[in-house]
């Protein structure tokens, strides 16, 4: 087992690296190893000043890899983000300037304030890891992980992600306000300097990359999947929700499960994790009906009811009084 | 609920009518039918009682106590007398009261339902019965349990059941089942009517009293009971029963044994073993007469060969006209004191009719049978001139005397004369050494014959050492005889051919005889000798006395000598005597009738027969088995669980399930569908702070989610163990009241019930839900 003490020493370097920075947060940072080692990107969503962006940067500086930050303003363009081709006269030939998201671990920061239109630009790049510029088709480095911070919609001045582009985020955390303790050490650590100018990197990206190998070796059983895919056609159906989770939907709940697993140095994957794992996973993707919006509850509230009136996967009975 | 003062009037009414319905189930028990009008006067005043102290609010275990002292005074009052002040108690009454108890207890043990009028009996049926009314009046009226009433009603209504041989009739059951039912139905009604909305059918005029309209419930109620009771009624009818000898008979033996066999007694050994093999014992004889019947006998066997004892052909020109004055047996001296008695004998319709013999006792005088029977002198039987001279035989009266003669005459028994030796005193070649070596060593201290016949009868039944055993693989030959005294199992066969053998091998002449033992069951037509009384005997002859019947069975009947006159009154064990059980078939549990002088050892301690079976046992028996029914039940389940795990994922399943079901027996949460790491955390708090137990648990939980999730166990876990421990911890953090409904009365059983039900009968929701989503309906 030692692949997973690896990883366990991994993970706690990098998340006791990030809590340098956010404090009493570590749930949220431990949710945002959970999706960086299972491929997948990070939402991180709340009002602003609470660390978003801190989050996202502390979690790109503690890896030695490439790291790019785009500002998502509402001038933004599509181009700004793939990359564009412009003609270099002296050559005489178009030459491609990547955009910001050739690096390992791109920032979009306060990403709902830029037009659907150049929110679009990151669809393919996220699912597929690649850009495609005038018929020419970029493959992004790997690891490649976009941590986006937004603003809930509510707030003045945003765009509403896109179904399709939220659908590509694996996880949504909200950072929610630091307890007063935390809060005050803040106060203490954030006056002086920026703290983020002392994170060094604690790991890097050929060894993130090693990770996620191990990941992937995690074992899913038969039942495991089923209730995957239970949870997932629960949404579907229930009432409360007007869209559900997609298919994809249940591959990223699977692969954040199995990262989770291996976080806790568990080489299986059990309903636990995706019980887990169901909110930050599902949550951003569905959009409540009528009915929960006026009782007042989140897709968040809509998923844990789901999960209750889910029986755990069992082994069948054997018939032998069971 | 607090019942009103009417309606706990009525209720104690209701009670006190049921009680008294039911115990007229006892109609057919007693002869006595006085009983009942007792019976219901004195719960009357039980009922009284309770009413009057409960309208002064007394607590309702102090009216119990009131109750069962009013009616101890009205026994006392009724037939203790010698009462100081008219209602005093003193020594005196006590002692006319038990000793009236005992005569009552006498009386029935003595006799078979009905029992004749006794007042002790009386006075005990009655006392029962004034109890049970108490007992009912508290359940129902003093602590408001009015279903719980049923019970001493059920006790009440079991005592007959068991005392009838033949059962209780319909009529028997029915009022008292109609009695608890109204009960029953007015505690409803009551209880409905305290139910806060007021329904009626038509508006209230103004100002009218509020009342419940019950009387559609009633009816319902009404439907539903008399549904009941025909069922209850009409069922037991068409439903096979048990057979009467349901436990208590040996396995059958090869084809053609069964109930349905015919009888016949052409070789009157073979119908003999296959008579006691039958499953259902039939019918044979109804015999009535001035005393109790003893032995009848068929046929005497003086034959000895080397597989069985034959009869010597009966020749049947020298048999003596039944009509002539019958000559005494031979070698009985004239002096031996001999009182007359008469019997009449009835055959069913089971006896065989080509029986060649008619059951007669020994010194027969006189039957008034018909010239197609005669008297055959030296067996002292009966047989037939033509065949099938027993068709159409209608009953037949017998006159026969019964010897008393003290022993001294036995033990001063002379020579016996050459004929009689020559006839009956051969012994054959061919005897194994066993046989002979073992009947010298056992008379070896006898000092004449007659001690040494009693030495080898008690050899055989009095040391403990035969087992009586209808089924054994050996006849009863010569080798048999070997096989016998080696195995020391068998039945009458081998008992009473091996003795009357060893008998001549001392010198004493003998012979076996085929017939009946006396009968144990009496009905109203007289005593019934059934095909389970079928029996041989060896007779041993003795000059001046004649042919002495033995009893070597091992536990069967009276040893010597019976046939003589008893000088006490018969055993009242004989009347009472559990009807299923053929003498033979328990011989332990048949008492000698008295401690005759060969019998000094207590009964013997074989333990050939069976368990005795009377309805009363069966009904203890079935109640028991029906009370520990889910315990046996939920046993099977555990056992089935622990022992037989199929790989190491299957037992850490069986033992979750195990630690499932016990919690959930001890009434502690387990709901829901958890992940076995939820379940941990919910159960963890159950266990107080036990850190082994606690260790368990979560290992268990681990194994569990390792069987169900990961590749593979770890090696090294055993989850059975841990399940135990977790357990252990739990059954001794809860209470003992706990822990025994937990093993009588398991939930788990329940849940597992209402699971398989919902498995196989999806509800109307689920299946509708289904059908919109489009998914085939379950199967």
């Amino acid at each position: 087992m030692s692949s997973f003490d690896t990883l366990a020493g991994v993970t706690q370097r990098v998340s006791d690296n990030v809590e340098k920075v956010i404090e009493g947060k570590p749930d949220v940072v431990r949710t945002a190893m959970t999706v960086l080692l299972a491929e997948g990107h990070l939402l991180i969503e709340d009002v602003p000043g609470v660390g978003k962006t801190m989050l996202a940067k502390a979690l790109a500086r503690s890896i030695d890899c490439s790291v790019k930050r785009i500002q998502f303003t509402p001038d933004l363009l599509p181009s700004d983000v793939t990359g564009v081709s412009i003609y270099n006269r002296e050559t005489r030939e178009f030459e491609f300037r990547p955009g910001g998201v050739f690096a390992n671990i791109v920032v979009g920061d306060e990403i709902n304030r830029a037009s659907p239109k150049t929110q679009s630009a990151l669809l393919e790049c996220m699912e597929e890891r690649q850009v495609t510029v005038d018929t020419t088709t970029y493959e992004l480095q790997a690891p490649f992980m976009v941590i986006a911070t937004q603003n809930p919609i509510e707030m003045e001045g945003t765009y509403p992600l896109p179904e399709a582009q939220r659908d590509r985020f694996m996880a949504r955390v909200s950072m929610g306000y630091p307890v007063m303790r935390s809060e005050l050490a803040m106060l203490d650590s954030h006056s002086a300097a920026n703290p983020l100018d002392d994170l060094e990197p604690v790991t890097d990206g050929a060894e993130i990359a090693k990770l996620v190998d191990i990941v992937r070796s995690v074992h899913v059983s038969d039942a495991v999947k089923r209730y995957a895919v239970d949870i997932t056609a629960a949404t579907r159906h229930s009432p409360d929700l007007r869209l559900g989770a997609s298919p994809r939907a249940s591959l990223h709940i699977i692969r954040a499960a199995r990262a989770h697993a291996a976080l806790e140095a568990r080489d299986y994957v059990i309903p636990d994790d995706l019980q887990l794992l169901a909110a930050p996973v599902l949550a951003h993707r569905l959009i409540t009906g009528l009915d929960a919006q006026m009782g007042g509850r989140g897709a968040e509230a809509v998923v844990a009811s789901l999960l209750r009136a889910l029986p755990v996967p069992e082994p069948a009975a054997t018939g032998r009084g069971g | 609920m607090k019942k009103s003062a009417a309606e706990q009037h009525r209720l104690t009414f209701l009670v006190w009518l049921a009680t008294v319905a039911t115990s007229l189930a006892f109609l057919p028990a007693l002869s006595q039918q006085r009983y009942a009008l007792v019976g219901a006067l004195v719960a009357a005043a039980v009922a009284v009682t309770g009413t009057l102290l409960r309208l002064v609010r007394i607590p309702a275990v102090v009216v119990l106590t009131a109750q069962l002292v009013v009616i101890v005074e009205l026994l006392f009052f009724g037939y203790g007398r010698h009462l100081r002040f008219g209602f005093v108690p003193t020594k005196a009454s006590f002692e006319t009261l038990s000793r009236q108890l005992e005569k009552g207890m006498q009386v029935a043990q003595e006799y078979a339902a009905p029992a004749p009028a006794s007042v002790g009996l009386l006075l005990m049926v009655v006392f029962f019965i004034a109890a049970m009314a108490a007992v009912a009046d508290f359940l129902a009226v003093g602590l408001r349990r009015v279903p719980l009433a049923g019970l001493p009603l059920l006790a009440l209504y079991t005592v007959p059941v068991a005392a009838v041989v033949d059962g209780v009739p319909f009529y028997g059951f029915l009022p008292g089942a109609v009695g608890y039912l109204v009960l029953l139905m007015a505690d409803e009604r009551d209880r409905l009517t305290h139910w806060g909305k007021q329904v009626t059918r038509t508006a209230a005029p103004e100002g009218a009293r509020a009342s419940m309209d019950t009387s559609g419930l009633t009816a319902a109620g009404r439907r539903i009971s008399f549904l009941a009771l025909s069922a209850a009624v009409a069922l037991p009818i068409v439903v096979p029963g048990f057979s009467s000898t349901l436990l208590g008979h040996p396995a059958s033996k090869g084809p053609g044994d069964g109930g349905v066999a015919e009888l016949t007694f052409n070789d009157p050994m073979i119908s003999l073993a296959n008579s006691l093999r039958r499953p259902n014992p039939v019918d044979l004889l109804t015999v009535t007469g001035d005393t109790q019947p003893q032995y009848l006998r068929l046929t005497v066997l003086d034959l000895p060969g080397p597989d069985a004892w034959t009869a010597r052909p009966v020749d049947l020109g020298s048999t003596v006209p039944l009509a002539s004055t019958l000559p005494l047996p031979t070698g009985m001296a004239r002096d031996v004191p001999t009182q007359p008695h008469e019997m009449s004998i009835s055959l069913e319709d089971a006896f065989p009719d080509d029986s060649a013999w008619l059951p007669v006792p020994f010194l027969l005088r006189s039957v008034d049978v018909s010239d197609s029977w005669s008297y055959v002198a030296a067996d002292q039987t009966v047989v037939a001139q033509s065949t099938a001279a027993a068709v159409g035989l209608p009953r037949y009266n017998v006159a026969y005397s019964k010897m008393s003669l003290p022993e001294s005459r036995l033990e001063a028994a002379g020579e016996p004369p050459a004929d009689i030796v020559e006839q009956y005193g051969q012994v054959p070649g061919g005897i194994p050494g066993v046989v002979i070596g073992t009947a010298q060593a056992v008379t070896v201290e006898g000092t004449n014959d007659y001690e040494r016949a009693k030495l080898l009868q008690s050899f055989f039944r009095d040391r403990g050492e035969f087992n009586y055993d209808v089924n054994v693989g050996y006849g009863y030959g010569y080798e048999a005889m070997a096989a016998f005294l080696d195995e020391r199992r068998g039945f009458c066969q081998q008992f009473a051919a091996t003795m009357a053998m060893m008998a001549r091998i001392i010198g004493i002449p003998s012979r076996v005889v085929v017939g009946f033992l006396e009968p144990e069951r009496s009905s109203a037509d007289g005593y019934v000798f059934t095909s389970d009384n079928l029996h041989s005997w060896p007779e041993l002859y003795f000059e001046g006395v004649g042919w002495v019947r033995f009893e070597p069975t091992q536990g069967v009947g009276a040893p010597f000598p019976q046939w003589a006159e008893r000088t006490t009154p018969p055993s009242p064990s004989l009347a009472t005597q559990d009807p299923l059980q053929g003498p033979d078939r328990d011989p332990e549990l048949q008492p000698s009738p008295e401690p005759a002088p060969a019998d000094n050892a207590a009964g013997g301690g074989g333990s050939g027969g069976g368990v005795p079976l009377s309805p009363g046992w069966l009904v203890s028996l079935g109640a028991l088995a029906f009370l520990f029914l889910p315990a046996a039940l939920r046993t099977a389940v555990r056992r089935g669980r622990m022992t037989r795990p199929i790989d190491d994922a299957d037992a850490a399943e069986s033992a979750w399930l195990e630690l499932r079901d016990f919690i959930r027996d001890l009434r502690l949460p387990w709901s829901g569908s958890m992940t076995p790491r939820a379940r941990e955390r919910s159960v963890a708090p159950l266990l107080s702070g036990d850190d082994e137990a606690l260790g368990a648990l979560k290992r268990l939980a681990i194994s569990v989610e390792r069987a169900r999730y990961a590749r593979s166990l770890p090696p090294g876990v055993s989850p059975a163990s841990d399940a135990k421990t977790v357990m252990a911890s739990l059954s001794r953090s809860a209470r003992k009241g706990e822990r025994v409904r937990a093993l009588l009365w398991p939930a788990s059983l329940l849940a597992e019930l209402r699971a398989t039900w919902r498995r196989l009968r999806p509800s109307p929701r689920r299946r509708l839900r289904g059908e919109l989503r489009g998914e085939p309906a379950a199967p």
